[in-house]
């Protein structure tokens, strides 16, 4: 077993009609997958970037703004998503098989770090910044890149966020499918620790889950972090609990 | 070297300019002819070159058909290569020590254009499609369970700097010291998204690629695997340093200023603890677009002029891009190009690799130093380039450490 600390400086959630933390505290009652169209209006964005922005972009662009809006120095990012632009891909892959042109703009925003590149010219943030899938086991994945990175970098925003995926693609899914973005802050420091133990978990074995990852943290999160935050994904299994003050 | 040291121990590649790393070392001399490049239509009707692999790929095992794509069949041509390195790894570790972390841009893309077109024809997704053939986190989850390696496994999806960060995360999990031996690399197969993606960017050449060159007119895109196994331990060829950052001005651009690439550089320099006049070799990410490579022959000459003049023999340090062997393999070709300076450092290499081009250099541009004959330089400390949409920059160092 290992164990590692860190600080949580602050996070920020985003879904369609689940936008405060009041909203998120009411949602954490009874969690649910979160869908719908409803996009955040970023107008804190300039129009020029904004205009380019699809349903993620725009949700990584809320909470991410939201959690280094008072960082002194630009954060190392991690954005965990496990189907990054699928809409963008979509219509894309329609366009190709009607042999129809495409639009420059829509495939250079159709790679999976579009929504973590906007956020850094967005925040003015030249830093590390890395994109990462892994399946249902994402915000596993990405949270041990983020701890990995802390033992460098003072702070590290880390970021969960997946749109909608097309219709067809529902059947194949073992959990979801949802619409969320999560950012969460993390500083150097002892105010949470995560034990990280060996746990073989097979795929194909495992049952579907009725949260994805991100929204069962959302949840905790929402709920002050009271009990600890249990996850088995990837061979491992991870423990996150909040220190006393 | 960073505390427990990254070694890369074993290298396994496919691509253009060759079925294994035996075949790719060969073609890196400049007397070599260049490999064949195939011809693709695009949907304008232009045909272009395009780096295809060899066809004779391993199939997808059935219990594993959810996986089938010819990603993953690079994927497993890649790994044959290094199967007994790992396995040895496994004896001495246990399998649930080893991780894999690949770079990959568009995963098995490829399969989703082929169920669209089903889907448009048929009204419904073909019966043998899933979406495990192409979603990005694929790559590193198929040959998890391929080899029956039991760490983590995920997936950097960065652009054409996936594989390179790919490197520095595998780095990243053995100093976490969860994992004593690491999988890494990545894999991009040929898509026809990709291509006239980039066409419709007006980045595709005609052509074979031209880097440096006053006649270049842009890319050729180009598919293909590269899988490293890195252990924890000193010695061998090390991933001695990283450098990342973040351009953070245009979206699929790169910055004219180069400063992006600059600090790039110089982030892997410092974190290598290596100063400029000590790389022996750069291998440019080269695309031979008019922007990247007069960005980045202004980034390596900003980075590395301080050598220039600095006493006899210490010119700015030869430097070549392969991509007129490999094509732009994208989201591969971070770790293709760790490879090619991997071939390049060890024991038994016949110089550097050529930079090959039609010899008329831009003199619009800043001057490097191209490798352009083969000749008898050991070279012990190499660093490489990839640049990639988002504005993400990625450089390595690698090192023979005796």
């Amino acid at each position: 077993m290992k164990r590692f600390e860190f600080d949580l400086v602050t996070w920020s959630a985003w879904a369609p009609d689940v936008r405060t933390r009041e909203q998120w505290r009411e949602w954490a009652r009874a969690p649910c997958v979160t869908t719908g169209t409803e996009k955040p209006a970023i107008p804190f964005v300039p129009a020029a970037i904004r205009r380019r922005c699809g349903h993620q972009d725009r949700m990584v662009l809320e909470v991410g703004s939201e959690c280094v809006r008072d960082c002194r120095e630009p954060p190392a990012i991690v954005l965990g998503s496990r189907h990054g632009e699928a809409q963008s891909n979509w219509l894309l892959l329609e366009l190709l098989a009607r042999r129809e042109h495409l639009s420059p703009m829509k495939f250079s925003l159709s790679v999976h770090n579009a929504s973590m590149g906007l956020l850094s010219i967005a925040t003015k943030n030249p830093g590390v910044s890395r994109s990462i899938a892994a399946g249902r086991g994402t915000l596993a994945a990405a949270l041990l890149e983020a701890l990995g990175l802390l033992a460098e970098h003072a702070q590290v925003l880390l970021l969960l966020a997946d749109e909608l995926p097309p219709a067809e693609h529902w059947p194949y899914l073992d959990e979801g499918p949802a619409v969320y973005a999560l950012g969460l802050l993390l500083a150097q420091g002892r105010g949470f620790e995560i034990e990280v133990t060996r746990g073989r978990t097979v795929p194909n074995e495992l049952p579907a889950l009725p949260l994805p990852h991100p929204l069962e943290l959302a949840a905790w999160l929402a709920r002050e972090c009271i009990e600890d935050f249990e996850m088995r994904a990837l061979n491992l299994a991870f423990t996150l609990r909040a220190r006393l003050p | 070297m960073k505390g427990r040291g990254a070694a890369l121990v074993s290298l396994g590649m496919v691509c253009a300019a060759g079925p294994d790393t035996a075949a790719i070392r060969r073609m890196l001399l400049a007397a070599s002819p260049l490999p064949e490049f195939a011809a693709r239509e695009l949907l304008s009707g232009r045909q272009v070159p395009v780096g295809m692999a060899t066809d004779s790929l391993p199939e997808v095992p059935p219990e594993l058909d959810r996986y089938r794509s010819r990603n993953s069949q690079l994927l497993m041509a890649a790994y044959s290569q290094i199967a007994e390195a790992v396995e040895e790894a496994a004896r001495d570790h246990g399998r649930d020590r080893i991780a894999v972390v690949l770079g990959s841009s568009a995963s098995g893309i490829e399969e989703g254009e082929r169920a669209m077109v089903h889907r448009l024809e048929h009204g419904s997704m073909p019966e043998r499609y899933h979406l495990s053939q192409q979603e990005l986190g694929a790559p590193a989850l198929f040959l998890a369970e391929f080899a029956d390696l039991r760490g983590v496994a995920y997936t950097i999806s960065t652009a054409c700097s996936s594989s390179a960060k790919a490197l520095a995360c595998a780095r990243g999990l053995i100093e976490l010291d969860l994992f004593d031996a690491v999988v890494c690399g990545g894999s991009e197969s040929f898509s026809a998204m990709t291509l006239n993606g980039f066409d419709s960017l007006g980045l595709v050449s005609d052509e074979r690629c031209n880097p440096s060159s006053v006649n270049r007119r842009g890319l050729n895109l180009g598919e293909g695997a590269a899988l490293f196994l890195m252990r924890a331990q000193s010695g061998g060829i090390q991933l001695l340093g990283v450098g990342e950052t973040c351009d953070a001005s245009h979206f699929s651009a790169p910055d004219p200023d180069a400063a992006g690439a600059v600090a790039c550089m110089r982030m892997a320099l410092r974190d290598a603890a290596t100063a400029p006049e000590e790389i022996d070799y750069i291998n440019l990410h080269g695309t031979a677009t008019p922007q990247n490579d007069a960005m980045e022959a202004r980034a390596v000459h900003e980075v590395f002029r301080a050598c220039d003049g600095a006493g006899p023999g210490s010119l700015p340090p030869p430097a070549s891009s392969t991509k007129p062997l490999t094509g732009h393999t994208l989201g591969a070709a971070g770790a293709i190009e760790a490879g090619i300076c991997w071939l390049a450092l060890s024991a038994g290499a016949s110089g550097l690799p050529a930079h090959r081009y039609d010899g008329e250099y831009d003199a619009e541009i800043a001057a490097i130093t191209l490798v352009t004959t083969d000749g008898s330089t050991a070279a012990r400390t190499a660093l490489t380039n990839s640049f990639g949409f988002g504005g993400s920059n990625c450089s390595l160092v690698l090192q023979a450490v005796s």
